[in-house]
């Protein structure tokens, strides 16, 4: 007989493209991820957090999901079903030359070879998807399509021919002598692809209703001896396909709601929605908050925002790093009223409920 | 087959009511999506990004905006969860 507790269905959410000192450059949220997949037995969080380029963590309590699916997840509109595998199609950019969109293949047949992974059909998208990059008022990344229907398209072929998800790889434009570039790879400032990419993928998912994510395409960049090691998973290799295609081998089935599926996750089953302290004004967040699922605001993750529970009126928990959210979310796990971990306890009043969130 | 869509950057500012914060900032991103790029406009991408003592919450996102008419009975481009409108 198992001493564990149930899994407590756990939200971590690390926003694309803000600049997260954790989560916010390559890869480098996943030893958060695996922290609090443990401490949660069940944790849902979303590709930035766990792709690391060349670099990835499979963990079968670790489920992956695109943002925009994330987003219609927290919401209550769509169920998460575990998989044993996904057919993950391989969707390319026109625009890729044909050196680099060899080399993309070739991770996907050394993924196949070394994983064991299902990857196929290839598709080429008709034309050029165009991706464009830009920086919102607030200093986030965002970008943009020129030919965003060649990208659903060759969606849409894929899905015709058997996959069950979609690797996609854009070209991004090249910019290795860019402020911004130099920045991140020093580490500060944020991710100028990160905004770009989340359009990709939830303009697939949106409209396919199945699980993908993206990788960019770009030549490698000159060897630079000052790199911040949050951005080194980028500097590995050729491509940054392989945690995307590991990440989509096991992503969970998205079956819109309601859905009488048992095996299913459903959103009313979160015990707890863990995100940076200045970044809770994503729809997920707002969705678990407003429905009561007690919020951890990690002190200890800053970006570019400050958009706080003060701000927004929210009741949370307050974690200083990402450890004391993981205890915070063992204690829920456990029972624990996480209130009574603290000093001082306030004494009960009429009125006023020991529990949870406060 | 589904109207090709394009992409559009939103901006918006918004002082909520007291209440429920998302159905207020839903309400407001319909309104300001309509009022930018047409009815056929959904935002794609959000988040709260500002907050400003006078001006309230910012919100920045992105906008699918189909560019052709929707055909009058679409037929769903794919077996499961939404289809472009």
């Amino acid at each position: 007989m198992s001493l564990a507790a149930p899994p407590l269905p756990t939200l971590l959410v690390i926003p694309t493209g803000v600049g997260c000192a954790i989560g916010g450059f390559a890869g480098d949220g996943l030893p958060t991820a695996r922290l609090l997949a443990a401490a949660s037995g069940c944790l849902i969080t979303h590709p930035n957090v766990l792709n690391g380029a060349a670099l990835y963590w499979s963990d079968r309590r670790l489920h992956y999901v695109e943002g925009w699916a994330l987003d219609r997840f927290a919401a209550g509109e769509l169920a998460l079903a575990p998989v044993a595998r996904q057919r993950v199609g391989l969707l390319l950019d026109a625009g890729i030359e044909p050196e680099l969109r060899q080399r993309q293949i070739q991770a996907a047949e050394a993924c196949r070879a070394s994983l064991g992974l299902t990857i196929g059909p290839v598709q080429i998208t008709e034309a050029p998807l165009g991706v464009g990059l830009s920086l919102g008022a607030s200093g986030s990344s965002w970008g943009t399509l020129a030919n965003p229907e060649a990208l659903l398209r060759a969606g849409e072929r894929l899905v015709a021919a058997g996959a069950t998800a979609i690797a996609v790889v854009a070209r991004f434009p090249d910019d290795p002598d860019s402020a911004s570039l130099a920045a991140y790879r020093h580490g500060s400032g944020v991710d100028a692809l990160a905004g770009a990419e989340a359009v990709i993928s939830h303009l697939l998912v949106r409209h396919l209703g199945i699980p993908c994510a993206h990788a960019p395409a770009l030549p490698p960049l000159p060897l630079d001896p000052d790199l911040d090691p949050r951005a080194a998973a980028e500097e590995l290799g050729h491509t940054f396909l392989p945690c995307v295609l590991v990440g989509l081998s096991r992503a969970p089935n998205l079956v819109p709601e309601p859905t009488s599926r048992t095996e299913a996750l459903h959103s009313h089953q979160l015990g707890a929605v863990v995100a940076p302290a200045g970044a809770l004004g994503g729809e997920a967040v707002l969705s678990c908050a407003e429905r009561g699922v007690p919020l951890i605001a990690v002190t200890g993750n800053p970006c570019l925002l400050e958009v706080t529970a003060a701000a927004l009126g929210l009741t949370v928990l307050s974690a200083g790093s990402y450890a004391e959210a993981a205890g915070l979310v063992l204690a829920l796990r456990e029972g624990l009223d996480p209130i009574s971990l603290r000093r001082p306890l306030p004494p009960l009043s009429a009125g006023r409920p020991s529990g949870g969130v406060g | 087959m589904t109207p090709a869509p394009a992409l559009q950057p939103l901006e918006l500012w918004l002082t909520p009511e007291t209440g429920p914060l998302l159905p207020q900032l839903r309400q407001a991103l319909a309104a300001a999506s309509c009022a930018q790029a047409g009815p056929s406009a959904q935002p794609l991408r959000w988040a709260i990004t500002g907050v400003d003592p006078h001006r309230g919450l910012r919100l920045e996102g992105v906008l699918v905006v189909a560019t052709e008419p929707a055909p009058a009975e679409p037929t769903p481009a794919a077996p499961a969860y939404g289809a472009i409108p």
